[in-house]
C-alpha cells in the first residue's frame, strides 16, 4: 500500500506542471498557491481559502464524488471542478 | 432614519448561530412572512423593550458575502441596498462565529461600508478564552461596537438588548464607521460616479454594488438598467473580477489584524473528526445513512399512527356534535360533510409530519445532514440534482410542500428546478392511507417472503419505486432543460454539536406551518367542492335516486343503518361526480377501473388522502367512519355483473395503486411549485408528466395482468 502511494506521489508531481487539490492524497497537508477560475475565486475566499492557506485532504467521498477539505480550522466539501482549480504549492 | 415598526436585523454567515439567537430572543413571539416578489420566507419576532416599545427582530437567511447566487444570499443583497424595502433594517446585529477567524467578517465589512448602523456579535465566546482577546482591534478595525456572546451559555445576551436600547435612544453615532474599510481604485470610482447619477444616491459603496447587480435588481428600472450597462462598459467595469478584488482586498485588511487578535490553536475539533472518519467513509457512510433513514421510517410507521386515530376519532367525534348541534339543512350538510373532514384531511397528517421533521431537524441541527449532502452529491450531480436536493427528497416522504419550499438553498436554478420537478415522486404520507387501503388485493397478509412480512415488504417496494422514478425522471430532465448558470457544491461542514431543543422546535414548527397554510387552504376549499358535487345532481335526480334506494330497502327489508348506506351510495351515482365519473369512464377503463372509482380518481385529484373517504361512500360503508379494514372487506366483496369475476382483482388493484404512486393527485403541491418557480408552466408540465406515467405504467400493468 505504502510503496504503491508514493509510486502515484511522485508520477503525479513529475508529470503534472500544476499540483492541485485532486492531485492530493488522503490525509495529505498542503499550502494553496493561487486559484485557477475566477468564478469560484470569490467563493473559495468566503469559506476562508485564500493563497497562503494550509490546506489537508482529509478524504474523497464514496461514489467516486467530492472532496472533504480542511483549511486552517473549517471543514469544506468540494466538487471535483472546484477542487480541481485550487492550485497547490509544490 | 428610524422608521416605524423599528427594524432590526440579523445577518451573519449560516451557521454562525444566528437563528438560534434569533430563536432566544423572539421566543414564541415570531412568524414567517412571505418576502414580496420573492419566494423567500423571512421569520421575522417581536421583541419588546423595557421601555414598551416593540421591534422587529427580522432574521435574514445566512450569507457569506453581498456578491452571491443563491436566492436566499440574494435576498441580503436586495433588502439591504433598498431603503425602501419593507424588510430594511435600522439597525443590523451581524452575527459572526469567533473560532472562524477572517472568513465571517467579510460580510460584516460589507455592511458596516453600506453606512447602514451594526454592531458585531462575536458569538460561541464560551469556546475561547476571553481574557486573551484583544476586542478593542475589532472594534478599531470595523469602527463599531462588538460584543462578545454565547447563545449557549447566555453570556451577554442582555447586553444586546441594552446595545439596542441605547441605540433607539441615543442615535446612530457608535453603530457607523465614518471611514470605508475597502478603498476603491480609479476605475471604481468612476463607475461609482456613474451610477450615483443614476439611481440619484450618495452612498460610494451602494453604487458600486449596484454597478454589480444591477441587472437582477427589481427596484431597477429597465432605462436605469441600460445607463448602468453602458457606463460600466465606458469605464471598464468587469463585474466578475472587481468581485475578486474587492473580496481579495477585503480579506488582505481584515485577516492579519484578526490573526494577531487571539492566538488560535491550530487542532479543530477532534471530535468532530472521529465521528467523520466513520460517517463520510467510503463504506460504511452509505451503510449509516440507509440505516438512519429505515430507522426513522420505520419509527414513523410505528409510532405516528397511534396518534393520527386519536385525531381521526376527534374529529369524527366534532362531526357527530355538529350535526346533533346544529339543525338539518343543507349549511349543515357543507360543515359535517365538507368542512370538517376536509380539516381532518390535513390534521390527520400532522403526526407523521411533525415526526419526521422532528428527525430532520436533529440531523440538520448536529451537523450530519451537511455530510449526507456532500457523500450524495456526485451521485446526485449525475441525475440533476445536487447534494442539497437530498434534504428535500428526505422531507417529501412527509409532504412535498415544505420539501419543495426548502430547495432555496440551492443556487443553481436547474437543478433547483429538477429537484422541485421530480419531488413529488417520493412517497407521501397522503399515499400511505390508498396504499394501506390496496395492498391487501395486491399482496396478501398471510404471505411472507424470506422471513419478512409480504405487505411490509411490498409498502418498502411502493416507497423505492417512487425514489426510482424520481431519480428517472430527474435524468430525463437534465438532458431537456439548458443550463444557464453555474452549479457549485462548495458547502461548509459545521463541527458536530448537541442539537438545542429550542431550534428543533422552530425548525418543525415552521415547516408544519408551511404545510397547513398552503396545504390547508386549498384542501379545505376543494373539499367543500367536492361535498357540493358529490352532493347535487341535475335536476330531481338527487330525489329520484333517494326514493328509489328508499323503496329497494323496503323490499329487501333493511335495517335503518343499511338504508342511509344504500341512500347515500345510489345519491352520489346520481350526483355530478359520479356522472363525471361516468364520463370519464372510456378513458380509465382500459388501465382497469370502472365509474366509482373513476370517482374516486377525480375526487383524489384535489388530494389524495380523499380517496378512502370516497371510495367509503361509494360502496355504503357511510363516510363518517373512514376504516380501511371495513372498506377493504367492501371492496372485495365487489362483483362484476357481467363476468362474475371480484372487481378488485389482482390486475386492477395493482394497476390502481401503481396510480396513486406515480400521479400528482395534490392541487396543493401544484400552487406551491407555481409559487416557486413564479410561471404556471412548470406546475402544468409537472401535473401532466407525472400523470403520463401513471396512465402507461396502470394500463401497462392492468393489461399484461388481465
Amino acid at each position: 500500500m505504502k510503496l504503491k502511494n508514493i509510486g502515484i506521489l511522485d508520477k503525479r508531481m513529475g508529470l503534472k506542471e500544476q499540483k492541485t487539490i485532486i492531485d492530493m492524497i488522503n490525509g495529505e497537508i498542503g499550502y494553496i498557491e493561487s486559484f485557477e477560475k475566477p468564478i469560484f475565486t470569490c467563493k473559495f475566499y468566503n469559506l476562508g481559502m485564500s493563497p497562503n492557506a494550509k490546506v489537508t485532504l482529509v478524504r474523497k467521498a464514496p461514489f467516486g464524488g467530492a472532496y472533504y477539505v480542511k483549511i486552517n480550522k473549517t471543514l469544506v466539501a468540494l466538487r471535483t471542478i472546484e477542487a480541481k482549480s485550487i492550485i497547490i504549492k509544490k | 432614519m428610524i422608521s416605524s415598526p423599528r427594524k432590526v436585523a440579523l445577518i451573519g454567515n449560516p451557521n454562525s448561530g444566528k437563528t438560534s439567537l434569533f430563536n432566544q430572543l423572539t421566543g414564541r413571539h415570531q412568524h414567517t412572512s412571505n418576502y414580496p416578489g420573492t419566494t423567500v420566507n423571512i421569520n421575522v419576532g417581536k421583541y419588546e423593550l423595557e421601555n414598551g416599545s416593540t421591534i422587529d427582530l427580522i432574521d435574514f437567511p445566512g450569507a457569506y458575502s453581498f456578491f452571491a447566487t443563491s436566492a436566499d444570499e440574494k435576498l441580503n443583497v436586495e433588502i439591504l441596498i433598498d431603503e425602501q424595502s419593507p424588510h430594511h433594517p435600522d439597525l443590523v446585529l451581524y452575527i459572526a462565529d469567533v473560532t472562524q477567524l477572517d472568513r465571517h467578517f467579510l460580510l460584516a465589512s460589507q455592511v458596516i461600508d453600506l453606512g447602514i448602523p451594526t454592531v458585531i456579535i462575536l458569538n460561541m465566546f464560551d469556546l475561547i478564552e476571553p481574557e486573551k482577546y484583544d476586542l478593542k482591534k475589532v472594534e478599531k478595525l470595523f469602527g463599531v461596537r462588538v460584543i462578545p456572546v454565547s447563545t449557549r451559555s447566555g453570556l451577554n445576551i442582555s447586553t444586546i438588548i441594552d446595545t439596542i436600547s441605547s441605540f433607539y435612544t441615543n442615535g446612530s453615532e457608535d453603530f457607523v464607521n465614518d471611514e470605508l474599510l475597502y478603498k476603491f481604485d480609479t476605475v471604481e470610482l468612476s463607475t461609482i460616479n456613474n451610477t450615483k447619477q443614476i439611481i440619484n444616491s450618495d452612498n460610494p459603496y451602494l453604487a458600486k454594488l449596484i454597478s454589480h447587480h444591477y441587472k437582477w435588481l427589481p427596484f431597477i428600472n429597465n432605462e436605469q438598467k441600460a445607463n448602468i450597462e453602458s457606463g460600466n462598459k465606458e469605464t471598464g467595469f468587469e463585474d466578475v473580477h472587481y468581485q475578486i478584488k474587492e473580496t481579495m482586498n477585503r480579506y488582505q485588511t481584515i485577516e492579519p489584524v484578526l490573526k494577531s487578535v487571539y492566538n488560535y490553536k491550530e487542532s479543530s475539533n477532534k471530535l468532530t473528526d472521529k465521528i467523520d472518519n466513520i460517517i463520510t467513509h467510503r463504506v460504511l457512510g452509505p451503510i449509516i445513512f440507509f440505516s438512519v433513514m429505515l430507522f426513522i421510517f420505520q419509527a414513523i410507521f410505528s409510532w405516528a399512527t397511534i396518534p393520527s386515530d386519536w385525531v381521526e376519532s376527534g374529529f369524527s367525534a366534532i362531526s357527530s356534535l355538529a350535526r346533533h348541534t346544529m339543525g338539518a339543512g343543507w349549511f349543515t350538510n357543507l360543515i359535517v360533510e365538507g368542512l370538517i373532514p376536509g380539516l381532518a384531511g390535513v390534521f390527520v397528517f400532522l403526526p407523521q409530519i411533525i415526526m419526521l421533521f422532528f428527525f430532520i431537524a436533529i440531523l440538520e441541527e448536529s451537523g450530519y445532514m451537511s455530510r449526507v449532502v456532500f457523500m450524495f452529491d456526485t451521485l446526485l450531480s449525475k441525475f440533476g440534482l445536487n447534494g442539497r436536493s437530498i434534504v428535500s427528497l428526505i422531507s417529501s416522504g412527509a409532504c412535498a410542500i415544505p420539501a419543495i419550499m426548502s430547495t432555496r438553498t440551492i443556487s443553481n436554478f436547474k437543478e433547483r428546478l429538477i429537484t422541485i420537478m421530480v419531488a413529488p415522486l417520493i412517497s407521501c404520507s397522503a399515499r400511505i392511507p390508498v396504499y394501506t387501503a390496496l395492498i391487501g388485493f395486491v399482496v396478501p397478509s398471510t404471505m411472507s417472503f424470506m422471513g419478512f412480512n409480504a405487505q411490509g415488504l411490498a409498502f418498502m417496494g411502493l416507497y423505492l419505486l417512487g425514489i426510482v422514478a424520481a431519480l428517472g425522471s430527474a435524468l430525463v430532465f437534465k438532458f431537456i432543460l439548458k443550463n444557464k448558470d453555474a452549479s457549485y457544491l462548495l458547502l461548509e461542514l459545521p463541527e458536530y454539536k448537541k442539537p438545542m431543543i429550542k431550534n428543533i422546535f422552530y425548525y418543525v414548527s415552521t415547516r408544519v406551518s408551511e404545510f397547513i397554510k398552503e396545504a390547508g387552504k386549498i384542501i379545505l376549499i376543494v373539499s367543500m367542492l367536492l361535498w357540493f358535487l358529490a352532493s347535487y345532481g341535475p335536476g330531481d335526480a338527487m330525489q329520484q335516486a333517494e326514493s328509489q334506494a328508499i323503496s329497494i330497502s323496503k323490499t329487501k327489508q333493511m335495517s335503518d343503518d343499511q338504508q342511509d348506506n344504500l341512500v347515500a351510495s345510489q345519491k352520489i351515482e346520481a350526483s355530478y361526480a359520479g356522472i363525471l365519473g361516468k364520463f370519464i369512464e372510456p378513458i380509465v377503463k382500459p388501465l382497469g377501473y370502472d365509474w366509482k372509482m373513476g370517482i374516486a380518481l377525480i375526487t383524489s385529484f384535489a388530494a389524495r388522502e380523499v380517496f378512502v373517504g370516497t371510495m367509503a361512500t361509494i360502496y355504503s360503508i357511510g363516510s363518517d367512519q373512514e376504516d380501511e379494514i371495513k372498506l377493504r372487506d367492501r371492496m372485495s366483496q365487489q362483483v362484476n355483473p357481467l363476468t362474475g369475476k371480484p372487481i378488485y382483482s389482482f390486475a386492477t388493484s395493482l394497476s390502481l395503486l401503481l396510480f396513486y404512486v406515480f400521479a400528482l393527485q395534490c392541487l396543493s403541491t401544484l400552487a406551491v411549485t407555481y409559487k416557486e418557480t413564479k410561471s404556471i408552466k412548470w406546475p402544468i408540465i409537472q401535473f401532466t408528466y407525472m400523470g403520463t406515467m401513471a396512465y402507461l405504467v396502470s394500463f401497462i400493468v392492468y393489461q399484461y395482468f388481465s
